[in-house]
């Protein structure tokens, strides 16, 4: 075995070593944790006043209808409300004119 | 009180009844029931059809002709092989004829040519369209040139109607020799499955030209939609003409100094369709199907093609916005690309002409390469059948719009509607290119000596083509030298077509006098 092949060799195998001690210790941790499962945070129910969460219900709901009506009335307004009527009642005198011009 | 004694008056009733029973029998019930035999219908049964019911009011159902050679003088029917009326089609007025094949084959005889030439003076006289249903074996032989006469009588009228009346001829059987100029002066000609027309039959052609052909392969339904552009719609059957029939005066106003009849809308203004944002390709080599967009943009459910079969390049027909009638137009890219040729011009120019006769606004979609290239087009006459598109959006006085949605090249830009002809509004969408010609083509003109002899010749092209999309790829240069009015999201073309056809309503144009012009036929 040359040197070249000796370096190239024991490289390998520190490499090797060293992946799987990564991989023991990951099953390590994997298996305590299976283990003994963390506990989750209590969270304390907060009793606040009945009439304190309905009047914050309220709020939001109104706010959702102010925001529902402004956006519908910004809609509204970039929109042409009369599109379509001048068309509905057909031609005008204008019109009806020029056709006795070209009788 | 005195008790009534004279009988006459109910004889004469009787008598009235026995002869309307004799001409409704037309050709007699042997005739009839051949007719039915073949699959077809008889004059009465078809206007029966046509007509809304009970409305027929007939004209001179008693006339017979006054020829006696060759056996005709034992042939003669009250009412002749034509009945002539007129009645109604969703409660509008409108004046028809029906040849009965029972009759002596529907041969056009000296007395039917002067019962349908009276209908069309009365059609003139009251301002309403006139229908015809054909289904006749040609002139009545045995009358010599009487029946010649008649027809001369028969053109002449639909001439003069031309313009002022719709004309709608239904071809619901054969149709041969000089009969066949009456359709084809009309306005549209419907064909159903089973009819034909031609100036000349098989036999003929056989003993002249050596060509063997069939009727069918001839003159029949399926060449003049798809071939020769004669008929401008196609019907599987006589019912199916019939309500074809109906649908298409539903678009029509009844005269030329009516406008076309409204229906309240029943589609919102403002729908803004976003799926039109995403329907042309990036690409400008991928083809997307016109149609969808004029389904997209107008009321739904409301485009009639017209010429659907002929010339698919190029799409014509009838549509509603906000209610009111609407002719549109446009380039088809899935067909050679929306590249204008000869028949695609007679297409076009012959709509855009019935659309400003009869006070129809135009609507039009340009997306085109430009016209098609090659000595065929070039013998043909592309150049005076080019022309006529040219001709017919610069007479008409009707409001025009219109709307770039991709390529607009060349001579094919500036006919298809732009400014210069006198479009009212033109849009553009952000994918509009409007140039001179293709990118790649003008690239091979500008810079042909650079390019000559150069390495890196395709690499260098490329960068001249990149160049000249980005200087013309966008309609933003038209813009702002005012080729077009706006560009729009093309989800707001409908709204901004029913806006602009607001504006136009009223539109009239001063125009000078002349006795007419000379459209390059």
């Amino acid at each position: 075995m040359t040197t070249l092949e000796q370096g190239l060799f024991l490289s390998a195998l520190g490499m090797g070593l060293t992946f799987a001690a990564l991989a023991v210790v990951i099953l390590l941790i994997l298996l305590l944790q299976g283990l003994f499962p963390a506990r989750r945070p209590v969270h304390k129910p907060i009793h606040a006043p009945r009439y304190a969460a309905a009047e914050r219900e309220r709020q939001a709901a109104i706010a959702a209808a102010v925001w529902y009506l402004s956006t519908q009335m910004q809609a509204r307004s970039k929109v042409d409300a009369a599109l379509g009527q001048r068309l509905e009642s057909g031609p005008g005198p204008y019109w009806q004119s020029s056709r006795m011009d070209d009788a | 009180m005195s008790k009534r004694t004279d009988p006459a008056p109910d004889d004469r009733l009787d008598e009235l009844e026995s002869k309307r029973r004799q001409a409704e029998q037309a050709g007699g019930e042997e005739r009839i029931a051949a007719q039915h035999k073949k699959g077809k219908l008889t004059a009465r049964e078809r206007l029966g059809i046509l007509l809304d019911p009970g409305s027929l009011n007939e004209i001179d159902p008693y006339r017979a002709h006054r020829h006696h050679a060759f056996g005709l003088d034992e042939q003669r029917y009250p009412g002749d092989s034509v009945v002539t009326g007129f009645g109604r089609v969703d409660g509008r007025m409108l004046a028809v004829y029906a040849q009965d094949f029972t009759v002596l084959g529907g041969s056009f005889s000296e007395v039917q040519g002067q019962k349908v030439a009276r209908l069309l003076d009365l059609a003139l006289d009251a301002g309403v369209p006139v229908v015809g249903l054909m289904d006749s074996v040609g002139a009545r032989i045995q009358e010599g040139v009487y029946s010649l006469a008649a027809f001369s009588e028969l053109f002449w009228r639909n001439t003069q109607a031309s313009g002022i009346v719709p004309q709608i001829s239904v071809m619901l059987g054969p149709c041969a020799g000089g009969s066949v100029y009456s359709p084809g002066l009309t306005d549209f000609v419907i064909m159903a499955e089973g009819s034909n027309m031609f100036i000349t039959g098989p036999k003929v052609i056989e003993t002249v030209t050596g060509e063997k052909v069939g009727l069918d392969e001839l003159g029949g339904a399926g060449v003049h939609n798809g071939i020769s552009g004669v008929a401008h719609f196609a019907a599987a059957s006589e019912q199916e003409a019939l309500a074809l029939t109906r649908k298409l005066l539903g678009y029509l106003p009844a005269n030329n100094a009516e406008p076309p009849p409204r229906r309240a809308p029943a589609d919102d203004p403002q729908r803004m369709e976003t799926a039109l944002n995403s329907l042309v390709p990036g690409d400008p080599s991928e083809a997307y199907d016109i149609r969808a967009v004029i389904e997209l943009v107008f009321d739904r459910g409301s485009f009639l093609e017209v010429h659907a079969g002929f010339a698919q390049n190029a799409v014509v027909g009838f549509v509603r916005l906000h209610g009111a009638v609407v002719g549109v137009l446009a380039n088809q890219p899935m067909v050679k690309a929306g590249v204008l040729d000869i028949d695609a011009s007679d297409k076009l120019a012959r709509f855009i002409r019935f659309c400003d006769a009869f006070n129809i606004p135009l609507a039009t979609f340009v997306d085109t390469p430009g016209f098609l290239p090659g000595v065929r087009e070039e013998h043909g006459g592309i150049i005076r059948h080019g022309a006529k598109i040219v001709y017919a959006y610069s007479e008409a006085t009707v409001p025009k719009l219109a709307v770039i949605t991709r390529k607009a090249y060349g001579g094919a830009y500036i006919v298809m509607s732009s400014k210069y002809i006198r479009t009212d509004l033109v849009y553009a969408w952000p994918t509009a290119e409007i140039a001179v010609m293709g990118a790649e083509g003008a690239v091979e003109i500008l810079y042909a000596d650079k390019l000559k002899g150069r390495p890196d010749k395709a690499e260098a092209e490329k960068d001249y083509v990149d160049a000249f999309r980005a200087e013309f790829g966008s309609p933003y240069a038209a813009a702002a030298s005012g080729h077009v009015d706006d560009v729009i999201r093309p989800e707001e073309t409908r709204p901004k077509l029913i806006a602009a056809l607001e504006l136009l309503r009223d539109k009239r144009v001063p125009s000078r006098p002349r006795k007419h012009g000379n459209i390059p036929l």
